[in-house]
């Protein structure tokens, strides 16, 4: 496909012939040559579509099954390192294990103001 | 299942019917009644605006192509095609700078696209960046050789490397010894160069090519009031104002040619005038 468009554009660029003889009592006046170049357009045609365009699959970010890393419930230190102390080196855990855990959830006592307090001396303990 | 149990489900038709309709109607050739169809869509559809720019090119409706396609790549940003098509619309619209974008922007998306690159580099001319625009064509696969090659040779001729563009040309000239646009631009070269034996033998291997050009006829009447031809100078311009009517300059050189022509009549016989001319009117 041409571009009639670009060639009559395509005027910038002027050659001026060298015609400079005088020619009776009248000088030649210069010819205008412009360079082109119309050719390229007869390889630029619009690409035409086939279909409504496919687009890429983005990818579910919902309903992902995933390990989750959950953080363990608050333990005092000093309760673990407590009962840890039995535990030799290279003793096996699991179920040759004879110990037993039991999270003691310290009651709440609502106070007159709202606030939830915990009540004195309800610390965690180990059964 | 009972009949009454049955949940009809109403499809609403959308655009497609739409598409479908411009598009038979497009290729039985009848552009304008398919553009009709896809005016007032009742939603956006980029698939409808795509068909209705392509529509709206083939109709040189440029502009108007190109706001279509703007809503496309406004909708599609990743869309390589719609660029592409959205800065054929631009240049054509001459809209260079814009254009000139719009290609860059599918070669970010697709670098394979030497089309692209192709009209990135004729918009870069036209700009008058003539050193990005040589580098462009460099670029080029050899795809598109050819016009990139071409693309080359205008650029070191716009940038007054004569010599390297006539060498580009003459390659080209080998391969398509035809090329009218090849042939006028090696005149207009010649031209600047002032090489008035180079314009005489391209002028004349247009001429056979297309004898009417008005390129030619500039060249070869050039060469006749450059030597003095008067004759042939009036003979070139003569056919120049038929061809081209509104060139003032081939008018103008015309009559100074046929001046010319007259005054030499009148002029002073030569003093070593033959036998022949001795006696003849002279009293």
């Amino acid at each position: 496909m041409g571009n009639s468009k670009a060639s009559s554009i395509a005027q910038l660029p002027v050659a001026e012939s060298p015609v400079t003889t005088e020619l009776g009592s009248e000088q030649a006046r210069a010819f205008h040559f412009a360079v082109t170049w119309v050719g390229l357009f007869a390889h630029l045609d619009p690409v035409e579509a086939t279909g409504p365009r496919q687009l890429p699959e983005a990818p579910s970010a919902s309903l992902a099954l995933v390990p989750v890393v959950v953080p363990a419930p608050f333990v005092q230190q000093g309760v673990v390192e407590q009962r840890a102390e039995p535990r030799a080196a290279g003793q096996r855990t699991g179920q040759d294990s004879n110990s037993a855990w039991e999270m003691v959830v310290p009651k709440m006592i609502r106070t007159g103001s709202g606030n939830f307090t915990p009540p004195e001396g309800s610390d965690p303990r180990l059964l | 299942m009972q009949a009454s149990n049955v949940i009809e489900i109403s499809i609403k038709p959308g655009v497609q019917p739409q598409i479908d309709a411009a598009l038979a109607l497009r290729s039985s050739g009848r552009l304008e009644e398919a553009l009709g169809t896809l005016t007032n869509p009742g939603e956006y559809n980029s698939y409808l605006y795509t068909v209705r720019g392509e529509i709206e090119f083939a109709l040189g409706r440029f502009h108007d192509a190109a706001l279509s396609y703007f809503a496309v790549v406004h909708s599609e940003p990743d869309n390589a095609d719609a660029h592409y098509n959205l800065a054929l619309c631009l240049q054509r619209s001459d809209r260079w700078d814009a254009s000139c974008q719009a290609f860059e922007r599918a070669l970010s998306l697709d670098p394979g696209r030497d089309a692209a690159r192709l009209g990135l580099g004729a918009s870069l001319l036209y700009l008058n960046r003539l050193e990005e625009a040589l580098a462009t064509f460099y670029q080029c696969s050899r795809a598109l050789e050819g016009p990139a090659s071409f693309g080359k040779a205008v650029a070191l001729q716009l940038l007054h490397r004569f010599g390297e563009a006539e060498s580009a040309y003459e390659i080209l000239l080998a391969s398509e010894p035809h090329s009218e646009e090849i042939l006028s631009n090696l005149i207009a070269l010649a031209v600047e160069t002032q090489d008035l034996d180079r314009i005489r033998d391209y002028s004349q291997r247009l001429l056979k090519i297309s004898p009417q050009s008005p390129v030619a006829l500039q060249g070869l009447a050039i060469v006749a009031l450059e030597r003095e031809d008067h004759h042939a100078a009036a003979r070139y311009c003569d056919r120049l104002v038929q061809v081209a009517p509104d060139c003032l300059e081939a008018w103008h050189n015309l009559r100074v040619a046929l001046g010319r022509i007259v005054a030499a009549f009148g002029a002073p016989k030569p003093v070593a005038a033959g036998p022949a001319m001795a006696g003849s009117g002279r009293k």
